[in-house]
């Protein structure tokens, strides 16, 4: 150790939800592993085209009919999504919430200013940031793979082009689903991680989440067929992963193939009240995690 | 309260369940002052520091720091405190130099020129490119200061700050911290290396079981002890008539011939005015001064 430092640091330095945001950004950066995971979902999607390019139906489909042939693409590229960005989504945000008390840095970030509540949504804000990019990163290769998909199997892009207007809105839909999926995965992380307050138990309960909602959605159809009554569901149509399993069909009219495959609700709600759902689950997650930070003690 | 006191404990106390962490605890620190924060392990020293710091809620009493109430305050004060509280937490996997640049974003107003000189000052600007988890515990601590002093703080609250350093190091730690307080910063530290406290620090508190067992001067520590030496020119006569006093049966002979012994009230002047009575003339009367460790083990051992 030597001298005194020299460089003035501003006289009352403030932490803003700015500045949290900010150094949220250089800790999720800094994460390689985060980033490997994310690979690997788009190279997942890079796979799933290339099966997709081998299909036969879509390969007559597709000149003639090309929203028959999008009805065929859009269920299994929608899965790939969220399930893969899903485990991404949930590992990352658990994780920057329950390093800070893995590694004790809760009590240097807190005890130089920075409230609770900033730290909590500036955490949530990164989460969704990176979820963000991370749709904005697969739509684009998607339309990649699609184009080059249309040129492979119809030798121009001219269907594309013939797409009608309920196609293209079929695909905005496509959008919006995969976008609720990003904001529910990371509010689970990010509100798990701050009631365990624990790396590993965050990241475990957050995987675990999703398989054990689905379960439950079982678990309440069987209640029903033994007994029928109404509660079992109205209760399973307000499970997160069964509406989130359904709500690609629910907005884009379609079946989609992953509600094929795991549990729905057992009521059919319209497109706006899965939407409600899912921005239901999002307000009680952030409340919890929220309410959780501001009254605990930090012994960590 | 006084409100320019840079700490300001009142009443003070932390219950986790049934088990009493902190109790009654009246304490000022002054600004500008080194003060170190002594006791045995589980005496409370860090769920103190904690409750300065906002990360855990009192159970009883008022906390003022820097001018500030505390939890209530705590966005307006806190960005002055420097904290290091137990082992330095640190993002493992990133470098000792994004440590810092992640830290100083948090915070705000912090010149990207201040993160070269604060690795430079703790000695890590050869290693600032490694990742922490490769860093020696000694390299660590380093780091953790350079994160407490980051924003040039008008407080610090550092735990343990010498824990895994070298001797070079703790002295190192030595002059960083009257360097700090040449500049005007105030430091609350605790330690268990009682030399170091005994070097630095203008005051000290100690606390025992949750509870303040003393706060003033290591000097007035020390010289609590009430005994005294005393240079006689007939120290076995004298020792034989203090033995038969009943405030000096406890009297013996030093090495260098001088008698040790008490005073019947504690005070010197006392003590010689009883020799002086009894027709011994004392040449010398110097206080015995306890080590600091034998005065702390006295106050927490019982």
């Amino acid at each position: 150790m030597s001298t005194t430092p020299a460089a003035e640091v501003e006289e009352h330095p403030t932490p803003t939800f700015a500045n949290a945001l900010r150094a949220e950004v250089l800790k999720l950066r800094s994460h390689r592993p985060t980033f490997v995971l994310a690979g690997f979902v788009l190279l997942l999607l890079g796979l799933v085209l290339f099966a997709l390019a081998q299909d036969v139906v879509i390969r007559s489909d597709l000149p003639s009919r090309p929203l028959a042939a999008l009805d065929q693409v859009l269920p299994p590229v929608q899965f790939v999504f969220a399930a893969g960005a899903g485990v991404v989504l949930l590992t990352s945000s658990s994780r920057l919430v329950g390093m800070e008390y893995a590694l004790g840095t809760i009590r240097v970030v807190l005890g130089r200013g920075t409230t609770r509540s900033q730290l909590v949504l500036a955490k949530l804000a990164v989460g969704l940031l990176f979820g963000g990019l991370l749709l904005v990163a697969y739509a684009c290769l998607t339309a990649l793979g699609l184009t080059l998909l249309t040129v492979h199997l119809a030798g121009s892009t001219a269907p594309i082009g013939a797409l009608p207007a309920a196609g293209w809105r079929q695909l905005g839909l496509a959008v919006l689903s995969c976008a609720a999926s990003v904001v529910s995965c990371t509010a689970v992380g990010v509100g798990l991680g701050a009631i365990t307050r624990s790396l590993t138990g965050g990241m475990v309960l957050s995987i675990l989440f999703f398989p054990l909602d689905n379960a439950l959605a079982l678990v309440l159809r069987a209640a029903y067929h033994l007994d029928h009554l109404g509660v079992w569901r109205s209760v399973s149509a307000l499970l997160l992963g069964p509406t989130l399993n359904r709500l690609p069909g629910l907005l884009t009219g379609q079946a989609a193939a992953s509600g094929a495959v795991l549990p729905t609700p057992m009521v059919t709600l319209a497109g706006g009240g899965a939407l409600a759902v899912v921005a239901g689950w999002f307000l009680v997650l952030l409340a919890m995690a929220l309410v959780v930070s501001a009254r605990r003690d930090v012994l960590a | 309260m006084n409100s320019n006191a840079a700490i300001e404990l009142r009443g003070l106390g932390k219950r986790f369940g049934r088990r009493t962490a902190v109790e009654d605890l009246d304490l000022t620190v002054e600004r500008g002052e080194v003060f170190g924060f002594l006791g045995p392990n589980g005496a409370g020293k860090t769920t103190t520091m904690r409750m300065v710091l906002g990360l855990v809620r009192p159970s009883a009493g008022r906390l003022r720091v820097l001018g500030g109430a505390i939890p209530e305050d705590s966005a307006e004060v806190l960005p002055r405190v420097g904290p290091l509280v137990e082992t330095p937490a640190l993002y493992l996997h990133l470098s000792g130099r994004d440590n810092l640049r992640v830290l100083a974003a948090e915070l705000g107003g912090v010149p990207p020129g201040r993160i070269p000189e604060l690795l430079e000052l703790v000695g890590l600007a050869e290693r600032a490119g490694d990742r922490v988890s490769r860093y020696s515990l000694g390299m660590r601590q380093r780091l953790g200061l350079a994160v407490a002093l980051l924003h040039q703080p008008a407080l610090l609250v550092l735990d343990e700050p010498a824990n895994g350093l070298d001797p070079a190091g703790i002295r190192e730690i030595r002059a960083l911290l009257r360097q700090q307080r040449d500049r005007g910063t105030t430091v609350f530290l605790s330690s268990h290396v009682l030399g170091e406290v005994e070097r630095v620090c203008d005051r000290i508190a100690i606390l025992h079981r949750g509870r303040l067992a003393y706060t003033g001067t290591v000097e007035s520590l020390r010289g609590s002890a009430g005994r005294f030496r005393v240079g006689l020119d007939d120290a076995d006569r004298a020792l034989r008539w203090l033995r038969a006093q009943p405030w000096g049966s406890d009297a013996r002979l030093g090495e260098a011939g001088e008698v040790e012994v008490g005073s019947p009230t504690g005070r010197g002047r006392d003590l010689n005015l009883a020799l002086a009575g009894a027709g011994f003339v004392a040449d010398s009367l110097t206080a015995v001064q306890r080590d600091l460790e034998a005065a702390f083990l006295e106050l927490t051992e019982g």
